[in-house]
This record gives C-alpha cells, sequence and structure tokens, in this order.
C-alpha cells in the first residue's frame, strides 16, 4: 500500500524532473515517531511523547498529566521485551498487585535512555537520579540526548517504549508506604512503579505544523503565493518520496 | 478494523450534519503547514495527502472551512455539532466506501494545537476531520480555534 504513494510521490517528482536519489540511502534521519501514553496501576496519569532521530541524537518532548504533584517522576525509554506496554489491569508484586517496574519487564524490556533535565545523565545507569526528573503533576519536558547508534536506529524503527514512573498508590500525597521499590531498597516502590506507559511508533505521514487556517476571511480568496513555485513544490514532493521509501524499509 | 489498500479520496458525507462533498488533494505549504482548499475549490473537503488515504492503517486527515468571505457558511460550518457516534463516509478512487464512527470531538486553540494526537501514529485506520472555531479575531481575521473531529474506521 505504501509502494503506490511511493510510486506516486516518484512519478510526480518525475514530472517536474527531479532526481529522488537527494538523501543518503538507508538514513532514517528525521522521520517523526510518537507515542500515547495511557495509564498503568490505575494511576489516572496520561500524555503524549514526540521523538525524532538525527543521526545519534534523539530529540524528545513529553507532556504529561494526572501524576502525583510534588514528587519526581523517573521517566525513560525501554527498549526490548516485546517493545509493547504492559495494559492497564496487569498485576505484579507490589502494594496489593500494583505492577513494579520489573514485572513489566517482559513487555517493554529494561532502560535505555533516562530522560533527565538537563544537566542530568542519560545513561540507563542513571534511572534513578531521582533530582532530575520533572516533578509536577503536569509537565511538558524537551531535550536532546546524544545516544548509541544502536539505540538511535531502534528508537527510529520503533522499538522505543516511553515509561513514567511514580504512582501514589494509597493516596498519601507523597511515596511511602511499607514496600520497598524492585528497584532500588532504599526508595518507597510508590516512587518507581510505572505510572503511564507509551511505545514510540513511526508517524504515518509527514506531520503538519502549527494549527489549519480553514477560517474565513483570512483564507477566502488567497491564491498560493507564487512564491512556492515548482522547484519548491518538487522539493517538498521528493522529501516526501525519500520519507516513504524510507519507512518502507523501516516498518 | 482491518486496512484497507491505499485509493485516494474522492467524496466524504457527513449525514448527521448534511455534508457532502467532492475531496481533492493539498499538501504543506514552504513552513510545513497545511495547505488549505482555495480558488474554485474553496467550499470543497480537502484531503492532505500525505496522510494515509482514508481506510488506510493511520490517521487520514481531511480539512475544509468554516466559513467563506463575507462570513458566509462553508462546508465545515456544522462540523463542531457532529457528536461521538455519528458516521462518515468517504468515497475512494477504486469504488469502495470507507466509513468511520467519530469517537471525540475537541477544540482546541491554534497556538496549542494537539499535534501528537491529530497527526500521531495509530494502530488502526483512523480519521481527523478539521476546520476552524471558536472566537473570531477581528483584528487578526481569523478564527483563534480548530475544531478536530476524531473517527475509526467500523466498514470498508
Amino acid at each position: 500500500m505504501r509502494t503506490s504513494r511511493l510510486a506516486l510521490f516518484a512519478a510526480t517528482a518525475a514530472l517536474v524532473g527531479l532526481p529522488l536519489a537527494a538523501a543518503p540511502a538507508g538514513a532514517a534521519d528525521g522521520d517523526e515517531l510518537t507515542a500515547e501514553l495511557t495509564q498503568l496501576n490505575d494511576s489516572g496519569a496520561s500524555g503524549t511523547a514526540w521523538a525524532t532521530v538525527d543521526g545519534t541524537n534523539v530529540e524528545i518532548s513529553l507532556e504529561t498529566q494526572g501524576l502525583l504533584d510534588g514528587a519526581p517522576h523517573a521517566q525513560h525509554i525501554h527498549i526490548g521485551g516485546q517493545n509493547t506496554c504492559p495494559a492497564n489491569d496487569k498485576e505484579g508484586n507490589g502494594f496489593e498487585g500494583a505492577l513494579q517496574t520489573s514485572d513489566g519487564a517482559d513487555e517493554y524490556g529494561p532502560i535505555a535512555v533516562t530522560l533527565t533535565k538537563e544537566p542530568g545523565m542519560t545513561g540507563a545507569e542513571h534511572g534513578l537520579d531521582v533530582a532530575d526528573f520533572p516533578a509536577e503533576a503536569s509537565y511538558s519536558y524537551s531535550r536532546t540526548i546524544e545516544v548509541s547508534q544502536e539505540v538511535a536506529q531502534q528508537v527510529a524503527n520503533g522499538d522505543g517504549v516511553i515509561v513514567v514512573h511514580g504512582v501514589d498508590h494509597d493516596g498519601s500525597g507523597e511515596y511511602d508506604g511499607d514496600t520497598k521499590s524492585d528497584l532500588d531498597p532504599e526508595l518507597p516502590s510508590e516512587a518507581t512503579d510505572p505510572a503511564a506507559c507509551g511505545e514510540l511508533n513511526p508517524a504515518q505521514m509527514a506531520m503538519p505544523h502549527g494549527g489549519v487556517e480553514t477560517g474565513g476571511s483570512s483564507t477566502s480568496g488567497v491564491e498560493y503565493p507564487a512564491a512556492i513555485g515548482f522547484g519548491t513544490l518538487a522539493l517538498a514532493l521528493g522529501a516526501f518520496g525519500l520519507v516513504a521509501a524510507r519507512r518502507r524499509a523501516t516498518i | 478494523m482491518k486496512p484497507l489498500r491505499a485509493s485516494e479520496p474522492t467524496a466524504v458525507r457527513i449525514p448527521s450534519i448534511g455534508v457532502e462533498s467532492p475531496v481533492h488533494g493539498l499538501g504543506l505549504d514552504e513552513e510545513g503547514r497545511l495547505q488549505v482548499p482555495s480558488g474554485e475549490l474553496y467550499d470543497q473537503v480537502a484531503w492532505y495527502d500525505g496522510s494515509p488515504s482514508p481506510g488506510e492503517a493511520g490517521p487520514a486527515v481531511l480539512e475544509g472551512h468554516v466559513t467563506g468571505a463575507g462570513y458566509a457558511p462553508s462546508v465545515f460550518f456544522e462540523l463542531g455539532a457532529t457528536r461521538r457516534g455519528d458516521l462518515i463516509e468517504v468515497d475512494r478512487a477504486d469504488g469502495s466506501t470507507a466509513t468511520f464512527k467519530v469517537t471525540e470531538v475537541k477544540s482546541s486553540p491554534k497556538d496549542e494545537f494537539p499535534r501528537v494526537d491529530v497527526y500521531g501514529a495509530t494502530d488502526g485506520p483512523e480519521l481527523r476531520v478539521i476546520t476552524c472555531g471558536g472566537t473570531f479575531d477581528k483584528e487578526a481575521g481569523r478564527h483563534l480555534d480548530n475544531v478536530i473531529v476524531f473517527a475509526k474506521l467500523v466498514t470498508g
């Protein structure tokens, strides 16, 4: 099905005389990935994630809601397992059957990248650098992180899973309780239990920017600006063709 | 729902609000923004031709104007009145019709456009139908919000 769209763009580019081989073959740079974050452990948390890979740089942003306010939320890109999220009703070894982080490892695998704020460290071994994580109920997080070539390729392929941690099971307003974290016995399990999860998948299009100007008089009668000549159009179409080609290779 | 093969949309109907329109393809402008219907096609629905075709896996994107010159109603004047469960039928070039069911109707300020929700990856075939709404800013000459209808394929 992608073949025909690719063919269409290729044909269009050919019509306007643009060679399609303008970028290095096999590059995954610039593809956008998105994730819808949904709750685990009935945490009430949700959100979205967006990422793009440029060489070994992963630019990533998260928008979250419904987390425990005033407590740090460890957040990572996990890679491995089945590269999926557990179901919200999946139970584990935590407080009254709560899912602990390691209980979901079959689905999302181990930590690959730690999503700390600048200038926190981002390696897997820094997964619990609690001072470096966002600590609000709702937050916007954005950072560009250098990763290994392998991780960059895995994220670009759609193998990354975003997990945000920290669940106030007993509603006390802070991380506490007798159950200790499966990751660090010095921490209560509430501090590290997964609260939200989302699979980073390649977007199925070049995602438009900004809102859509489908209003009234602002747009009526305005034809395409002359500046968008055939050259620009052809370049854009060529880029689409390449994106389509890359997707075929990576999905 | 199993995705359909790629086939470009030719017409769309939303019976609950009396919409019936041919569909043409549009791309992005040089800033990566979605172009909008203009000229003779101003009052018709457009499909973003970089998005999946309706019925393919992923979110197919349709858009249309809410009003035209002099604030005359355009094709999606009533789009904000659609409700969860309403049906949207899209005819395709291969002769098939993809039918979607509305799952959510959102209004969002344009400067906080929920880009990931609207254009981000989906597991199955979905549809996004976009127009303008909210307050009309007379100084800027534009509506401040976008109305976005989210729908999922039910039959193809």
